[in-house]
């Protein structure tokens, strides 16, 4: 396959003002802790609420993919970094968010890119999440949350009548604790974090009690985290830990069902900035990754038995020539995957150059580019940025960009892959016939313009489309049936490769500061496929092609404090189920209806902000909201929250 | 069905409709005290005078709440726990006592007098503790989401002490949703708030 050199005015938002004040831009939005407590997010998933230009989908309510607007969740992986230190996903496990080993309170902030962006070395142009952890306070500090919750729907004492239904269970107990110590020159932050999450909707529950010998089938999810960091004026260096295990329930595309699997996940990374003069500056990460997936009790005496350890190096050099700013940066990862499923052991090697300048082009204008050029195994690619920002009047800014992006065939791997490549764990099913090696190089190309306007101080409007094409996409054309021996599904499966397409994304958004204390959003998004082959346009059916949301935050100077949202979201297909619904007496249905979701958040601190609690609501008008066909409907769902924080108990 | 959605219907409508005759009627509301400075403490027997579907399955009989609120930035927060049984009016249906816990908002209004109106909106969980000794212990309670209207009439007979009457109307959101109607009446006392948990609510 040629390559096309695209030579594009490109976009890029870079993590350059990450400290910022928490604010939502089209392509850049930045989330801060007062954002999470005000909206009562419980979960790290739950950032999701808070970003209308990302699409989120999951099965169990726990486990959740996502993508930007315009990309199909599931099929384009987002790039998680945690202060500066990726977490990779793992090609059969997936990587999702609930599973990392951190509190929604251990969050300072959370920087989400739609656009292409290249942020310490990791480039995406599939969405980016940025997770900033709080440094310590001086002197010791305690914090720590629980949370309880509840999903709607029990029998309660009709249980034994006509209107008998399933009970539906609590949603966890989560807990988290963390201690630190913070001085001038160093800090030190640990913690534990235990999350419990039932499956106890009628569509998951059968098939997954059966298959793990429980008629309450749960996930359990225990981590460990630790950072530590060692600073002066012009060096940091940082240390950071992470361990989870996650006894889950993990979905196996091609059984169509899930499997009670252990997953265990660790990372070990140490990474710094160096200022080395007033005009250059020095960063560098070592990491070490490790991903296991081990047999959970199951009736199948199913195990993936995988483990993958990924190692990375990466060192950038930034300096500033005049009045442009520009970097150099090399990335060296190694990925070791073994299994008794494998032929043999299967390592990977990358190494990817890259350079990067931010060039003023006039007192209203700048230009920022990044250029990089990978090796994965055998195959070569490149990736480029290219971004323009222009001040058009005092109040009104104009961004325009471009990202061309080769994502090379080890960089996609996923579960069909590793089967072409030779992986033969068959699950349940014998479903990998015919799969041939059906992964060719993708190539994605994005295109956007970004517009925002202050019309008063008070009242900001922005708006954004950007384009995409892509080719080369690997689809999976699966069709399910029945099988009522499991109370799951058989699937046959195939890929269909060299796939192509175009979506486009409109947004719209109005920000407005009625009152000090009161502010109102506001926002459109509209995401089409309009072109392209009919697989492409097949898989895009299961992205809503219209989101609508008013968005209220009401913070008073006192101790209270009140988050609403009411989310519109049109309604979806998954083509891959026709028919599904004939087969299974309706019992599950290839079409998800739209739906209106309202959720309200209710916080109050004591104790002069020592002590908060929240009373949140999902869902609150109890609308049938699902994301996927075989997946569980999400009814109204209260939580009851207390998070306490005692900052600087003791100092030295 | 039809008996079922008359009876829903005039329980909120009852509800909704003191709510408002109590706000519009002419008076005041009365004066905002600062927030958390004192506490009323309330004790009252209640029952539910709901008839709609649920009663043709379970009666129910005499219950009590506790109930403590205290002033807030508007209105008064209130939390309370409600105990009732509930007896099912066939062999196969399970027998069980109720415990509603609760957090409340409310305002309220000098009507005349030593007479206060008030109005709310209550949420909480709602307990059902089966006499279920067959099932394994998981089954033998269940708790859900309950939510609602609340709308009374408070006489202020000492400074410190008064006699409320209430109704409050809820929902219970199981699977096939439970409303009822409860009318309590009772006493509470009122007293200010000890600076130590003065210092913890603030």
């Amino acid at each position: 396959m040629t390559r096309r050199m695209h030579i594009i005015v490109i976009i890029l938002f870079c993590a350059t003002s990450a400290g910022s004040q928490a604010q939502a831009e089209t392509w850049r939005q930045v989330i801060t802790a007062q954002d999470i407590q005000r909206a009562g997010l419980v979960r790290l998933s739950d950032l999701y609420l808070l970003v209308d230009t990302w699409d989120a989908v999951s099965l169990d309510g726990f486990t959740w993919q996502a993508a930007p607007l315009g990309l199909t969740p599931g099929s384009s992986v987002p790039v998680i970094l945690i202060d500066g230190q990726p977490v990779l996903g793992d090609p059969l496990a997936g990587l999702t968010l609930n599973a990392l080993p951190l509190s929604v309170s251990d969050i300072d902030s959370v920087e989400i890119f739609t656009a292409p962006v290249l942020v310490n070395g990791c480039f995406s142009d599939a969405g980016l999440l940025h997770i900033h952890t709080r440094s310590a306070p001086p002197g010791v500090s305690l914090q720590g949350r629980y949370t309880v919750g509840q999903e709607t729907g029990d029998p309660g004492p009709y249980r034994y009548t006509e209107f008998a239904s399933a009970n539906v269970d609590r949603i966890g107990a989560d807990q988290s604790y963390g201690l630190s110590y913070g001085s001038d020159r160093f800090d030190i932050r640990g913690g534990f974090l235990r999350q419990d999450h039932y499956l106890s909707d009628p569509a998951m529950l059968a098939r997954c009690s059966t298959i793990n010998f429980n008629q309450n089938p749960k996930m359990e999810m225990r981590s460990q985290f630790a950072a530590a960091s060692l600073h002066t004026t012009s060096w940091e260096n940082r240390l950071l830990f992470g361990s989870t295990n996650f006894s889950r329930f993990l979905f196996h595309p091609p059984d169509g069902r899930e499997i009670p699997t252990d997953d265990d996940l660790l990372i070990l990374g140490l990474s710094g900035d160096v200022a080395l003069t007033p005009t250059s500056s020095f960063q560098y990460t070592l990491q070490g990754q490790r991903r296991e997936l081990d047999e959970r009790a199951n009736s199948a005496g199913l195990n993936f038995d995988w483990r993958q350890d990924i190692y990375r190096g990466h060192v950038e050099y930034r300096r500033r020539v005049g009045a442009v700013d520009a970097g150099i940066g090399l990335n060296l990862i190694r990925t070791e995957t073994q299994s008794p499923y494998l032929p043999g052991d299967e390592v990977f090697d990358q190494a990817d150059v890259y350079t990067t300048a931010a060039i003023p082009l006039s007192d209203r204008g700048n230009l920022q580019a990044a250029l990089r050029a990978k090796s994965v195994d055998d195959e070569t690619g490149f990736d480029a940025l290219l971004r323009s920002g222009w001040q058009l009047t005092g109040r009104q800014r104009l961004t325009l960009g471009l990202a061309y992006a080769q994502i090379l065939p080890p960089e996609q791997a996923d579960i069909w892959t590793w089967r072409a490549w030779g992986y033969t764990f068959d699950g349940l099913y014998a479903s990998a016939a015919g799969i041939q090696n059906p992964v060719n190089r993708l190539e994605r190309l994005t295109a956007g313009l970004a517009w925002d306007m202050a019309l008063r101080p008070d009242l900001k409007v922005e708006a954004g489309l950007t384009w995409r094409s892509m080719r080369g996409l690997t689809i999976v054309d699966q069709a399910a049936y029945p099988d009522p021996s499991l109370q799951a599904l058989t699937t046959e499966a195939g890929l269909i490769p060299d796939v192509a397409g175009q979506s486009i994304n409109l947004t719209g958004a109005v920000t407005w500061q009625s009152l000090p204390s009161l502010q109102h959003s506001w926002f459109a998004g509209v995401s089409s496929a309009v072109s392209g082959d009919d697989p492409f346009q097949d898989a895009f059916r299961a992205e809503p092609a219209t989101r609508l949301s008013y968005t209220v935050r009401f913070s008073p100077p006192v101790t209270v404090s009140a988050w609403g949202k009411v989310t519109y979201l049109s309604a979806r297909e998954w083509t891959a189920y026709d028919g599904i619904g004939d087969q299974t007496g309706e019992a599950y249905s290839s079409d998800i209806e739209d739906a209106l979701l309202v959720d309200l958040a209710l916080t109050n601190a004591f104790w002069q902000r020592r002590i908060c609690a929240s009373l949140i609501f999902r869902n609150l008008l109890n609308e049938e909201s699902r994301c996927h066909p075989l997946g569980a409907a999400f009814d109204l769902t209260y939580f009851i929250q207390l998070d306490f924080t005692f900052d600087s108990l003791w100092q030295p | 069905m039809i008996r079922l959605q008359i009876h829903r219907f005039h329980a909120l409508l009852q509800a909704c409709l003191i709510t408002a005759v109590l706000f519009l009627l002419p008076g005041r509301t009365a004066a905002q005290i600062e927030p958390f400075s004192r506490l009323t403490l309330s004790a009252s027997t209640v029952v539910n005078v709901h008839r709609g579907e649920f009663y043709d399955y379970w009666r129910s009989g005499p219950g009590a709440f506790l109930e403590l609120s205290t002033p807030f930035y508007l209105g008064a927060i209130k939390i309370g726990v409600n105990f009732m049984p509930y007896e099912g009016r066939e062999d196969e249906l399970l027998d069980f006592t109720s415990g509603y816990s609760y957090l409340g908002w409310g305002l309220e209004r000098d009507i005349w007098g030593d007479f206060r109106g008030t109005a709310g909106l209550l949420a909480g969980s709602f307990r059902f503790n089966f006499d279920d000794a067959e099932s394994e212990k998981y089954r033998q309670s269940e708790a859900e989401l309950c939510a609602g209207l609340s709308a009374g009439l408070k006489w202020q007979f000492l400074q410190s002490w008064s006699v409320d009457g209430r109704a409050d109307y809820l929902r219970i959101f199981t699977a096939k949703p439970i409303d009822l109607l409860y009318l309590s009446i009772g006493c509470s006392r009122s007293f200010n708030t000890p600076d130590w948990l003065l210092e913890l609510l603030r």
